[in-house]
């Protein structure tokens, strides 16, 4: 396969078919609340949340972790559930209708009628963002940001690349190690390997050369849910037109310019991309505020809750493929944040249902605890 | 970091997003009307900083995973996400003129992550130094492809297993961390001696069964290797590689 081949293998596996897997996800929402974004984040939370429990199940049942099997399992199961979501979607009412491929069929560059439609100053603000996105790409394909834990995440993606095993090796110096559990409840390295796997090419150029490529949308994205959820309702449909994309425009400011300190959401993003506490802090975090706030809408005018929990399930699920500690912050959010939701509006129930939905939280929680017992019982932390 | 408010210092570093965000929660206590808004970006967050500073909290983190990584409670406050709504929000019917000055701001208060000393000009695909691909695979095919343990210079370990897994090392990046500081390696020991002492390298390659070890050249003008059993291979972009034709190649799996 040519580095071509090599790269639309990439997008099929890294793009397209997390996304044909939120199409499935949301073939069990109402056709109202299948939005683009909608779609797009959720295959990505649901294709993490897969990737996690198939892996999980496979390191603790096969002898060193069967990668093979797992890469196997999961390429078939993303395809399966990607036609199904495609077929499921169209028989139940397609997705719902965004303004911009509203916009895009009245053909704006031809007919007067689409035209009227565009707003100049919402246009020079997607612009303005569009253009800060591209920077951010073309420096994350062009720069290499070298950070040492890399020598644990990237080796231990190579390591299972080469090897065919999973944390059977210490990734630091490859000798030969008990299974590291704090770390290995993580999949991402695998993800990593396994998509390196699928699209013939080498773990460390997926890692840093095409991984951003996806992530930095991705986070992007996910900012965009949240700030349409903040700005549900609130204005008339022009302004909030022109809000979003200077919302996004500002937000990608932050991130140029939010060096700030070694520790900030904004330092993870731009410098360690692939990393899975970026994701969790930029994709994982933001989801889960906006599971929250769209649950608080729900409940304040009588709507299903139905998006929001199953929302909140697969950002639980998935935050265990970025770290160990993540599942524990996850609940920690939405176990607070879904009682504070429910004082304020007055609803008893929607707090017990946002409690069982950190049930896989607590699973999680039992084998890491289970898998770090002889540290624990050592004196040593998790 | 030591200590909550150590945390918050460092984690803040210049200050620059965390008055933002202040301004952001004044703003927003004051201006913002939507309940589910307060609730989730304004009591939510004061909530969670209340609790990050609560020494049983505190405690109770440090003994699951360490006071190091408790910088992590903070990306549960939305910092960017409040600033810039308060932002849009403030400056509705003047966005243009809101963006401009957080554009101001930004540039002329922020801090621009790729002038990081940590990013530079990517010299492959890979982002890898390239001495670090030109050496091991020099290395990896001098070994024919199999598993072989080769000591590295410090500057070096961080990067080769992350180009390849089948190269093994005596000690890796772990070294170079601070909470290994008064570990002792031999291999680690004498390579970073300011002055290399032939015998003593060879010998702690030896302990570790090393086929090859690598160093800088420079660091090796005037080093007598003679009557060690030591080969020199090669210079590959400024290091020299040697060889220990006495050590078995092939390590099993």
């Amino acid at each position: 396969m040519g580095a071509v081949g090599k790269f639309l293998a990439y997008v099929f596996w890294a793009g397209l078919l997390p996304v044909c897997t939120g199409l499935f996800v949301c073939s069990f929402l109402r056709p109202a609340d299948r939005k683009v974004h909608t779609v797009i984040t959720l295959g990505y939370l649901a294709s993490f949340s897969l990737f996690e429990c198939f892996g999980l199940v496979i390191l603790f049942t096969t002898a060193v972790g069967d990668f093979s099997l797992l890469v196997t399992l999961y390429a078939i199961t993303v395809c399966m559930l990607s036609v199904l979501g495609v077929i499921r979607v169209k028989k139940t009412g397609g997705l719902a209708g965004s303004p911009f491929f509203e916009l895009l069929r009245k053909k704006p560059w031809r007919t007067e009628e689409g035209r009227k439609e565009i707003d100049l100053q919402t246009l020079v603000f997607w612009l303005c963002f569009l253009a800060l996105l591209a920077f951010e790409l073309v420096m994350s394909w062009t720069h290499a940001s070298y950070d040492g834990d890399d020598a644990y995440y990237v080796a231990q993606s190579v390591q299972t690349w080469q090897t065919g095993t999973m944390y059977h090796y210490v990734p630091y110096t490859g000798i030969t190690t008990e299974l590291d559990g704090r770390h290995a409840m993580a999949m991402i390295p695998m993800w990593i390997a396994a998509i390196a796997k699928l699209c013939g090419t080498h773990p460390t150029i997926v890692t840093h050369s095409l991984i951003p490529l996806v992530f930095l949308p991705l986070a992007d994205l996910c900012a965009y849910s949240l700030i349409s959820a903040l700005l549900y309702d609130k204005d008339s449909k022009k302004r909030t037109g022109r809000m979003i994309p200077a919302f996004m425009t500002a937000m990608a400011l932050l991130q140029i310019f939010g060096n700030v300190s070694i520790y900030t959401p904004e330092t993870f993003l731009l410098m360690r991309t692939w990393q899975g506490k970026t994701v969790f802090a930029n994709i994982i975090v933001p989801l889960g505020f906006y599971s929250l706030l769209l649950a608080a809408h729900r409940i304040g005018e009588g709507g299903s809750l139905h998006m929001p929990l199953l929302s909140m399930v697969l950002v639980n699920v998935a935050s265990g493929f970025c770290t160990a500690m993540a599942p524990l912050f996850t609940a920690f959010l939405f176990v607070v944040g879904s009682i504070f939701v429910s004082a304020a509006y007055r609803n008893r129930s929607y707090w017990k249902k946002a409690i069982l939905c950190c049930i896989p939280n607590a699973a999680y929680a039992i084998v890491l605890v289970w898998v770090m017992l002889p540290v624990l019982l050592s004196g040593g932390g998790l | 970091m030591s200590g909550v408010w150590g945390t918050i210092v460092a984690y803040s570093g210049t200050g620059f997003l965390t008055v933002l965000y202040v301004i952001a929660l004044v703003t927003l206590f004051l201006r913002e009307d939507d309940r589910a808004n307060r609730i989730l970006f304004l009591y939510l967050p004061a909530c969670f900083l209340v609790l990050f500073l609560l020494p049983p909290v505190r405690d109770l983190y440090a003994k699951i995973e360490g006071m190091e990584t408790y910088y992590r409670f903070l990306w549960l406050i939305p910092m960017s996400v409040t600033t810039c709504y308060a932002l849009i929000r403030q400056t509705s019917r003047r966005l243009p003129f809101g963006l401009a000055a957080m554009a101001v701001l930004a540039l002329l208060c922020g801090q621009y992550t790729y002038s990081n000393a940590n990013i530079l000009p990517a010299q492959n695909r890979l982002h890898l130094p390239q001495v670090v691909i030109d050496v091991s695979d020099y290395i990896v095919n001098a070994a024919g492809g199999q598993r072989t343990m080769v000591a590295m210079p410090p500057e070096l370990v961080q990067f080769v297993r992350q180009y390849d897994s089948r190269i093994l090392m005596p000690y890796g990046r772990e070294m170079l961390m601070p909470q290994y500081a008064d570990y002792y390696q031999s291999v680690y020991d004498v390579m970073t001696a300011d002055v290399i002492d032939g015998d003593a390298l060879v010998a702690a390659i030896r302990e570790y069964n090393c086929n090859y070890f690598v160093m800088r050249a420079e660091k090796m003008a005037g080093v007598d290797l003679s009557g060690t059993g030591i080969l020199y291979l090669d210079t590959v972009d400024g290091y020299n590689i040697y060889q220990d034709p006495g050590e078995p190649q092939g390590l099993e799996e």
